[in-house]
């Protein structure tokens, strides 16, 4: 059985009286440990799988297992209790508490969950040990989303779930933060769901998921990925 | 044609309404507060105006100290101005209704109430056009007849009385016997008049406990006829078109006042001479009475004197009769004893006389007895001589009668003849025996011749005898004569012998005899001599007693007459003593009521406009009051409002700062663009002014006015919104509002526009000081820290929340503090200070039987003189206030605790000065070691120059009336005289049977003016904690609609600025209790920082508040009660949570989806 398993998954938006299917009838399998960029087009249903996947949505039908549990059917507040411990999230706007040092808005997330990681350790290992009481108006965007990265990762969640993570960054910026994120996939193990509007981060994916208009148009496997640091766009 | 930048602000307002609300609700709130609050007063007056026109309040009072007569009436009516003029009567009296004693102020009802008709509520037609001070009968009929009454319908009474209940008149302010006619009335209706519009505030009286307590109405003919009219209550031509109070109005009235008073002097001096003439008139009546009477008692004095002077010569009279009665009686019994004397000589004289004549008889007669005897014994010798004499001569006589009656002289004749008789008859018988011999014996012849012989025979024999016998005689006869003649020899012998004796004897017999007659007859003559004497004697002694007798009974007489007649003259005595006692006392009355007369003062007139009405005063004064307090309240509000707007406009600018800068971009001016946020803010200010102002406007005056109804019977005029104050409330509310708004919009638009195109960098986090305190940060949670830093990030929020919580607080505080403050009144008055909760007043000081008896009926007592005076001091000199003067002060301190309030330090009422309540002191402007000037008043209660002067050694703790209290000898000291102990301070059993036996029983008691109880005084508070309790519920309502406003706002700018945050916190899977936490937590902390503001700045208005709506008589408690406090905080936290339970929703509705959106 994989680490996350989309069955046949629908999610429909009621717009007035007419019906949209942001997700229509998505299947597929994420192994732990795995990169896996999910990669389509505006309006593809990108986000609406990462709301799902994220457990800030629920879907209309169809079945989303995660290590075993389906989630699908949460209810509120387990959804609640699955985003706390089970995934961390990295937005594209990195989304730091503007009041909270660098340490303190990774603490803000470590301190809600059961085994969190030190937020200093998970400071230093995204290489910002020197910025721990700087403010993310005094962090640049790479900081920020840094400070991100290791927000999501002191939850110590099971799936690391990135959305756009480079879209505000420059290009080298964005493609360090890339790094991290396939180094901490490979190097802690950890399943790093990636999602991304540009195809040519696919190439450093264990596995990508392309879709387009609600379904899921291709899963590649990549048996090499590449190294972030190749990466061009 | 609407623009697109029109349409532009139009949508901007729909699609922002929580934000367009705010705004509008706090301009609503602030400049509804402030046009409601500052119309009550304007509104309150205008309801005045109107029920006094309505009613034909007066407008001018004059009031005569010696009474109005009908030519004042009519000089009145001259006076230029004047319109209306109704006289009337008013006396204060104490009265009984259901048991309760109340001052009741007793006032003519006009004939013409009974016509009149109510137009509405606020107007009473009449078609008298005199009929002044209109009643409303609001329920009930009016009075018919003598005996009947209408009583306030307001009334403040202990028990609630109803039509049919009976008013007994106890007493007059003076001799009821001057005032009223009729002493017990039936209440027959309720009325309202415009001259008590105020129920706890009817005027002052110097009977029961100072103030007129109800006021009644009785037919004109109750008073007493001669009574004057005492007041005459006049209308201003012209007034009634007038606003009540306002300049026009006085200046106008003034002007009349200044014309009465023209007039006065001159009616002052005609009622003098009237009053003086009349009196001159009834005094001169009264002497000629006087002069009658004493003629009269004078006369009928001098006939009492004259007669006792009669009775008084009779007596003497008397007297000297029965002196000379008693000498008399003496002398008759000095004669009458001589007399008893010489008769008493004279039985015995008598007596020895009769012995010595008895003897010299009896000797007289035994010497005749002798001679008697001897004489008797010759005569016995003779008388047997005699007798043999006589028997002798008998014989012979016998012999010879025996011969005299043979016809014989003698016995020889006889014999002779019978010897010639023997021979013839023997011669015849010889024949015859011869013869009868010759006859044959048969012969008829011969028996007769026989018989013859025979016959012859014997008759010989017997003369033969004869013969013999008489020769016998003739012997004896021959003895005899011998024998006689002895015989007669010895009797001559004898009667020689005794020839003279018998003589001798009778001579000496009666010589004896006639001397004992004549002894006799002197005995006789003696004796009945004695016997007449005593006869005399004894009728002289019975007529001695008789007359003795009668002198007693004249001596009793006398004795009893002179009793009497001593008594007469005692009684005499007295009654010219009396007569002349009261002769003179008349005749000081007449003098000191001539004096009186003669003295008698011109009376004053006062004239006096409406501030001189309680009822009047009074409601415009708290009409003022709230209007101070509608300076200052709304403030809040004001200040809330404009920091509402600052915030709200500010976020809504920085919202948009992308659109302004596409403005600016566009080529939009600076001025345009700032008109839209303009335009908004003023729309909403505008929609929130018209609405609070229309609302509040009409609602606020409404409420108050019913909060005042319970004191003020004035009813309410229709609502009307009052321009300049709305205007100038909407001006206020609208251009703090767009003051904040061009201020928040200015700022923004200097930025230059590509700038404003980039998402504003989000405000830079800050380290705030708290940090530096570093063990103590690292113990805080990121919540806490997000939320300080948060805190004192966004200032004016803070700002606008601390100080909108602090208003709501405040406002909360100052309605329970003013509950509190009055509820003290009651609570620290009669709950901790004062423990009496009845005085009996008695007229003078009782005696010590009736004392003692008064204690007994009480649990616990003290006596004191009560007074009243005027206090003066630097800053007030007209202040009424009640002097106690403490039998025993310590035993007066047991049922009134005299102490300092703060800190409840006793305080010691002395021999060295007076003790006067905290709030007369802070009025007069005195502390401690100040003198106190204490004016007499005169009868309209004004002071006197008569000022008494007394050193202020304590301030205590008082919360109603005005007291000062001064020990027995300060008050000989200062006055000059003893204290009078009259009342009676007691403490008894709080239960309604233990009052009324109390009551009953007090009343009882001799001497016994006024039984008052602490229930009347605590009930009218408890009347004006209603009036509280109302305003209280405006304050509560006004605070909360705040912390709504306020809190809503903030919860609002705090969401949807920071969505954002939110949606990522919900994320990283913060359940919903933490993100409510993480934002309500700053709004929490900003309540209760703006909590703990606003009950400072609440115990700021609270003492505002109290300050400006005190009144005279009341201090209101100082201390807001902790529970206040607590309740006030409470009850914002209450508010906060009720927000924030509202804004969760909307934070429940902030999309997760947020947090995957770029900055805008």
């Amino acid at each position: 059985m994989a680490f996350v398993e989309f069955r046949d998954v629908r999610k429909i938006y009621h717009m007035g009286e007419v019906d949209v299917a942001a997700v229509d009838g998505m299947s597929f399998d994420i192994e732990q440990g795995e990169l896996v960029v999910v990669v389509g087009p505006s309006g593809s249903g990108k986000t609406t799988l990462l709301n799902m996947l994220g457990g800030m949505d629920s879907c209309t039908s169809g079945s989303i297992v995660l290590d075993g549990r389906e989630i699908g059917s949460f209810s509120e507040k387990q959804l609640t209790e699955y985003r706390r411990y089970d995934i961390g999230f990295v937005f594209q706007f990195y989304n730091l508490v503007q009041n909270l040092t660098a340490r303190e808005n990774v603490e803000l997330a470590s301190q809600i969950c059961e085994h969190p990681l030190s937020a200093d350790d998970v400071l230093a290992q995204v290489g910002l040990a020197h910025r721990l009481d700087n403010f993310p108006a005094q962090l640049s965007g790479g900081e920020q989303q840094r400070v991100a990265i290791a927000r999501a990762l002191a939850k110590n969640p099971k799936l690391l779930l990135c959305d756009e993570p480079t879209g505000a960054l420059d290009y080298k910026t964005g493609k360090a933060i890339l790094k991290l994120l396939q180094d901490t996939s490979r190097n802690t193990g950890r399943t790093v769901v990636l999602i991304t509007h540009n195809s040519a981060f696919t190439a450093i994916a264990d596995r990508v998921i392309r879709i387009r208009e609600g379904r899921v148009a291709e899963v590649l496997l990549n048996d090499r990925p590449a190294s972030a640091d190749e990466l061009e766009w | 044609m609407a623009s697109s930048f029109d349409k532009e602000i139009v949508r901007s307002i729909t699609g922002t309404l929580g934000r367009f609300v705010a705004i509008a609700a706090i301009v609503a709130l602030g400049c509804g507060f402030y046009a409601g609050l500052r119309m009550t007063a304007p509104d309150m007056d205008a309801s005045a105006d109107r029920y006094y026109d309505g009613t034909a309040l007066m407008d001018v009072r004059v009031v005569s100290t010696l009474g109005l007569t009908d030519d004042d009436v009519e000089a009145l009516r001259q006076v230029e101005g004047v319109d209306a003029v109704m006289p009337a009567r008013e006396t204060d009296v104490m009265a009984t209704i259901d048991g309760e004693q109340y001052a009741v102020r007793v006032h003519s009802l006009p004939d013409a109430a009974e016509s009149s008709a109510q137009e509405n509520n606020a107007t009473i037609a009449s078609d008298d056009a005199n009929y002044l001070n209109r009643l409303t009968l609001v329920e009930g009929s009016w009075p018919t007849s003598a005996g009947e009454c209408v009583i306030s319908y307001d009334r403040v009474m202990n028990v609630p009385t109803k039509v049919g209940d009976v008013v007994t008149v106890t007493e007059g302010v003076t001799d009821l016997d001057d005032t009223l006619v009729t002493r017990t009335y039936t209440i027959v209706g309720y009325v309202r008049s415009p001259y008590y519009v105020c129920s706890t505030a009817m005027g002052t009286t110097s009977l029961g406990s100072g103030t007129v307590q109800q006021f009644m109405y009785v037919p004109n003919d109750s008073f007493v006829d001669s009574m004057p009219y005492t007041e005459a209550f006049c209308t201003v031509e012209g007034a009634a078109d007038l606003k009540d109070g306002s300049a026009e109005y006085d200046e106008l009235i003034g002007e009349v006042i200044g014309r009465i008073e023209v007039i006065a002097p001159e009616r002052e001096q005609a009622r003098l001479d009237g009053l003086r003439a009349e009196a001159q008139a009834e005094l001169d009546n009264a002497r000629a009475d006087f002069e009658a009477e004493r003629a009269d008692a004078t006369s009928q004095l001098d006939d009492a004197a004259n007669e006792l002077a009669r009775a008084r010569e009779q007596l003497d009279a008397a007297q000297q009769q029965l002196a000379v009665s008693a000498l008399q009686i003496e002398q008759t019994e000095r004669q009458l004893a001589q007399g008893r004397l010489l008769y008493e000589q004279g039985v015995s004289q008598l007596a020895s006389q009769e012995v010595a004549a008895k003897r010299q008889l009896a000797e007289a007669e035994d010497q005749l007895g002798q001679a008697q005897t001897s004489y008797d014994a010759a005569m016995a010798q003779r008388a047997s001589l005699q007798g043999a004499l006589d028997q002798v001569n008998a014989a012979i006589a016998a012999i010879d009668k025996q011969m005299a009656d043979m016809h014989m002289s003698s016995v020889d004749e006889a014999l002779d003849q019978a010897l010639e008789a023997l021979a013839t008859t023997q011669g015849m018988l010889e024949e015859a025996q011869a013869a009868l011999a010759a006859v044959d014996p048969d012969d008829p012849g011969y028996a007769a011749l026989k018989a013859r012989v025979e016959t012859l025979q014997i008759e010989v024999d017997k003369l033969t005898l004869a013969v013999a016998d008489l020769q016998a005689l003739q012997v004896q006869r021959a003895a005899l004569v011998e024998q006689a003649a002895q015989l007669e020899q010895s009797i001559a012998a004898i009667d020689e012998r005794t020839a003279g004796v018998p003589e001798q004897l009778a001579a000496a017999r009666a010589k004896l005899y006639a001397q004992r007659n004549q002894v006799n007859v002197q005995l006789a003559a003696a004796q009945a001599q004695l016997a007449a004497s005593k006869v005399q004697l004894d009728s002289g002694t019975s007529q001695l007693e008789d007359g003795k007798q009668r002198y007693e009974q004249g001596r009793s007489d006398y004795e009893s007459g002179r009793a009497d007649y001593e008594s007469g003259r005692a009684d005499y005595e007295n009654a010219l003593a009396e007569a002349e006692s009261k002769f003179a006392d008349a005749e000081a009355e007449l003098a000191s009521a001539q004096r009186a007369i003669d003295d008698l003062e011109a009376p004053t007139w006062l004239v006096m406009d409406r501030s001189k009405n309680y009822g009047a005063v009074s409601f415009a004064s708290d009409a003022e009051r709230v209007d101070h307090i509608a300076r200052v309240f709304p403030f809040i509000f004001f200040l809330v409002a404009a920091l509402v707007s600052l915030t709200t406009m500010t976020r809504m600018v920085e919202e948009e700062r992308v659109l302004i800068g596409t403005y600016k971009a566009l080529g939009y001016s600076r001025a345009r663009i700032t008109s839209k946020y303009v335009i908004y803010a003023a729309i909403a200010a505008i929609v929130g002014a018209v609405v609070g102002i229309v609302v509040l406007s009409l609602v606020l005056p409404a409420v108050i006015m019913e909060a005042y109804a319970i004191i003020y019977s004035v009813p309410k005029a229709p609502p009307c919104v009052d321009l300049p104050i709305a205007l100038l409330s909407a001006g206020l509310g609208v251009g703090v509002t767009l003051g904040a708004t061009w201020a928040a919009v200015t700022a923004t638009l200097r930025e230059q526009p590509a700038h404003l195109m980039l998402p504003r960098a989000p405000k830079a986090g800050k380290r705030i000081l708290l940090e530096r305190v570093t063990p103590l940060w690292r113990r805080v949670s990121f919540s806490w820290k997000v939320t300080f830093r948060n805190l004192f990030r966004y200032k004016k929020r803070l700002f606008m929340t601390v100080i909108g919580i602090a208003g709501c607080t405040a406002l909360l505080l100052t309605g329970l503090g003013l509950q509190n403050s009055i509820n003290d009144i009651i609570d620290k008055q009669y709950g901790e200070l004062v423990s009496y909760n009845a005085v009996v007043v008695f007229d003078e000081q009782p005696d010590d039987a009736v004392r003692s008896e008064t204690e007994d009926l009480a649990q616990k007592s003290a006596w004191a003189q009560e007074l009243s005076y005027i206090a003066q001091g630097p800053n007030r000199s007209d202040i009424m206030v009640s002097l106690a003067v403490p039998q025993d002060p310590e035993a007066f301190q047991e049922l009134w605790t005299m102490r300092e309030r703060a800190g409840h330090e006793p305080v010691n009422l002395g021999s060295d000065g007076v003790v006067v309540t905290e709030k007369l002191a802070n009025e007069l402007g005195l502390k401690p070691g100040d003198e106190l000037r204490l004016a007499e008043q005169d009868q309209m209660g004004n002071a006197t120059s008569q000022v008494y002067e007394a050193t202020i050694t304590g301030i205590m703790e008082n919360y109603v009336d005005n007291w000062v209290f001064m020990g027995p000898e300060v008050y000989k000291r200062t006055f000059g005289v003893a204290p009078e102990y009259t009342s009676c301070f007691a403490h008894i059993d709080d239960s309604d049977e233990a009052h009324e036996t109390f009551g009953s029983q007090a009343s009882a008691l001799p001497g016994v003016r006024t039984v008052s109880f602490n229930d009347e005084v605590i009930d009218s508070y408890k009347t004006m904690l209603r009036s509280v309790n109302m305003v209280v519920v405006v304050l509560v309502v006004a605070a909360a609609a705040l912390a709504f406003i306020v809190l809503y706002n903030l919860t609002n700018i705090n969401i949807t600025e920071r969505v954002r945050e939110i949606a990522t916190l919900k994320v990283l899977g913060f359940m919903s209790g933490e993100v409510n936490a993480y934002i309500f937590r700053e709004i929490t902390i900003l309540s209760i920082v703006g909590a703990a503001v606003g009950l400072v700045l609440g115990v700021f208005l609270e003492g505002f508040v109290i300050v400006t709506a005190e009144v005279d008589q009341v201090m209101f408690g100082r201390d807001i009660h902790a529970t206040s406090f607590v309740l006030a905080f409470a009850l914002t936290m209450v508010f906060t949570v009720i927000v924030m339970t509202f804004m969760r929703r909307k934070l429940a509705k902030v999309s997760m989806v947020e947090s995957l959106k770029s900055n805008e």
